[in-house]
């Protein structure tokens, strides 16, 4: 091997910065937040953290709603998201525009305003018990705020951009062609939807899903104040043990059953994807 | 081909290994950073000649407190140090959390913590305040000083109970009132995770024969009696302060400036002294231990917050805190509710000693979070 071919541009060269990066930034502090999960008193290594962890029902219960709450905003995110990305790649040029605007605009403000926001409209006295007692259709009003429903309401609408932005994506990569054989060889509107479009953009939603469920277990600030401090899921218990208690091996332990959460999805979901993909092939 | 696989991964193994290696020493590097300027401290920025700065990163709650601080702290200091400081807003908790994580370089100077994180937190964190250096220090109300050189009180937080006069006709007169059958699922509170939550029990024991160190009537009357009552848990004082906005709640445990804030921003909301005590919350401003500050600044800073025009200026609107230098004439809503000097406000309000909290406080909170969790 000479020195000219030594000196080629290699390929992934160029990802040298970012594999240093990554490497200082990302995989040693991870690495630093497992290992510190399993110190138990005295700094010796022990499973104590976990077994402490999987001791209590509190904790268990945490885990299994912070789990449920992943799913549930997903499978709502997934359900009004669809559409709303179907209209909006369907919509007119000239109303894209706004759309747009509409689509992103709950990104343009912080988390924390919007999260208040959902405390006036989710209240005894708020938007919808206010509507829903006028309408007649409930007689006293029904408990949204401090309720897991009420979480599970305003991180939908929270999160709802993060489906919607990649099944846009991924419809809009849709040969229009394909609806006009599909039309052409005789099927209908909903059966060209769901042979033709609907598993072409598999790979968006499943993209979706997976921001959508991360970005929801790892909230902290929405579930806090809308849930109050009687729901607690894991991001709550890893600041209380972390930063309340100073228990940073407990809360290491916590956080990374966080991350096995979200691997886990990961790998399911991209599994399910690559499944898809070999079925649009 | 197969040559060329071989020789990729072991290239790409040998960079692994180097990156490993790089960053390992790299971390190592960084840990030592501090010890080796402090030791060759000939080499550093020092301007003022006590080989530290005088320009202060100080931290404080957001709120009425950065307002304070801002306004009338900073510029006193100023004024009568010389020096400039920077805020950071953070609470107590996380505070303690950032020095502990970093002990060796701290992000902060200065650091204004509540009494019960202070007393838990590792003493090696802090350095004590040389009291010669703090001119206005015999101007502290005795109960306010620290028996072991630590900087006094800063000023004092009162939790009383606050009230949406729209809802409740008679004002409520005792703590026990949070129990009372008519305000079913229209009370509030903090969690046992903040301070007021933590002292509101304490305080709710100590009525039914409990104690610092017993809270087990508190737990009692909580599952018994407050729990029909709670409309749910505040996460914090602004979630409160937006339960109380939206009509939400009618009564809940708050403190004296922050229910004055909200009324001023023209909500629905009294605030009384219950009869057996408001409680006090006290702050303090600490140094913090191996910053790089210069120590008589950051006394400087202490011993501004301390004067009588800080003092005078705090107990007045919009912050209305509790002064701690008994030479300010209460005035306004302090002098209404408390009476006109600071030795009359102390004879009423409630101390808790946090020593014997802080070492059962984690085991409370998680009984707290199984006893309220829906």
């Amino acid at each position: 091997m000479n020195i000219s071919q030594l000196l080629k541009p290699q390929p992934g060269q160029l990802a040298l910065p970012l594999a240093i990066f990554l490497q200082l930034f990302y995989v040693v502090p991870l690495v630093i937040l497992i290992a510190t999960s399993f110190q138990g008193d005295g700094g010796a290594v022990s499973f104590d953290n976990y077994s402490k962890f999987f001791g209590s029902s509190v904790n268990v219960k945490a885990l299994t709603d912070t789990f449920l709450l992943g799913v549930q905003v997903t499978v709502a995110c997934l359900i009004i998201g669809y559409p709303v990305a179907y209209f909006y790649v369907n919509a007119p040029a000239a109303w894209k525009g706004i759309l747009t605007f509409l689509i992103m605009l709950p990104l343009l403000t912080s988390a924390v305003v919007r999260t208040f926001g959902w405390v006036v409209i989710l209240g005894r006295q708020g938007l919808i018990n206010t509507a829903l007692l006028n309408l007649g259709i409930i007689e006293t009003p029904i408990r949204l705020l401090f309720s897991h429903n009420g979480v599970l309401i305003a991180l939908t609408q929270i999160w709802l951009p993060m489906m919607v932005l990649p099944i846009v994506a991924s419809l809009s990569q849709i040969d229009s062609r394909l609806a006009a054989a599909s039309k052409s060889l005789g099927g209908g509107a909903w059966r060209t939807f769901w042979q033709i479009t609907f598993p072409l953009t598999l790979p968006g939603m499943i993209s979706g899903a997976l921001l959508v469920f991360a970005l929801t277990v790892s909230s902290f600030v929405t579930p806090s104040i809308i849930g109050g401090g009687q729901l607690i899921y894991l991001p709550t218990l890893i600041y209380q043990q972390g930063i309340v208690l100073l228990n940073q091996p407990f809360a290491a332990a916590v956080s990374t059953l966080l991350l096995i959460m979200v691997i886990a999805v990961v790998v399911l979901l991209s599994a399910l994807g690559k499944r898809s993909r070999r079925y649009i092939r | 081909m197969a040559k060329h696989q071989t020789f990729h991964l072991s290239r790409r193994t040998l960079l692994g290994a180097g990156l490993f290696a790089g960053t390992s020493l790299l971390i190592k590097a960084c840990d030592a950073t501090p010890t080796a300027s402090n030791g060759g401290g000939a080499g550093g920025d020092d301007t003022s000649g006590g080989g530290g700065r005088s320009d202060l990163v100080v931290t404080t709650f957001a709120g009425s407190w950065e307002q304070l601080y801002r306004d009338v702290i900073v510029p006193a200091y100023q004024a009568t140090a010389g020096g400039s400081a920077n805020l950071v807003t953070m609470v107590s908790l996380e505070q303690v959390a950032q020095l502990t994580a970093a002990p060796q370089s701290p992000p902060f100077d200065i650091a204004l913590i509540d009494e019960g994180p202070f007393n838990a937190a590792s003493k090696d964190l802090f350095v004590p305040v040389p009291s010669e250096l703090l001119s206005n220090y015999d101007q502290v109300a005795p109960e306010l000083q620290s028996t072991d050189g630590w900087a006094p009180t800063t000023g004092i937080q009162v939790i009383g109970l606050a009230y949406n006069p729209n809802e409740v006709s008679t004002p409520p007169t005792s703590w026990e009132d949070l129990y009372d059958p008519q305000y079913r699922g229209r009370v509030s509170m903090q969690g046992m995770q903040t301070t007021q939550g933590t002292s509101v029990m304490v305080q709710l024991a100590k009525l039914r024969g409990g104690s610092e160190s017993d809270i087990e009537p508190a737990f009692q009357a909580l599952e018994q009696e407050l729990r029909p009552n709670l409309a749910g848990l505040a996460a914090n004082s602004g979630a409160l302060a937006t339960l109380f906005q939206q009509g939400e709640i009618a009564l809940a445990p708050h403190d004296l400036n922050n229910v004055m804030a909200l009324q001023a921003r023209g909500v629905e909301i009294e605030w009384v002294a219950p009869q057996e005590g408001a409680i006090a919350m006290r702050p303090s401003q600490q140094i913090v231990a191996n910053t790089t500050a210069d120590l008589a600044s950051a006394a400087a800073f202490i011993d501004a917050s301390l004067s009588l025009e800080v003092q005078t200026a705090m107990a007045q609107a919009p912050y209305n805190f509790l002064p701690v230098n008994r030479n300010v004439e209460l005035s306004g809503v302090l002098a209404e509710k408390f009476g006109s000097t600071l030795d009359d406000a102390l004879s009423t309000l409630v101390f808790l000693d946090w020593s014997q909290i802080n070492p059962q406080r984690a085991e409370w909170i998680e009984r707290f979070d199984r006893a309220i969790q829906i």
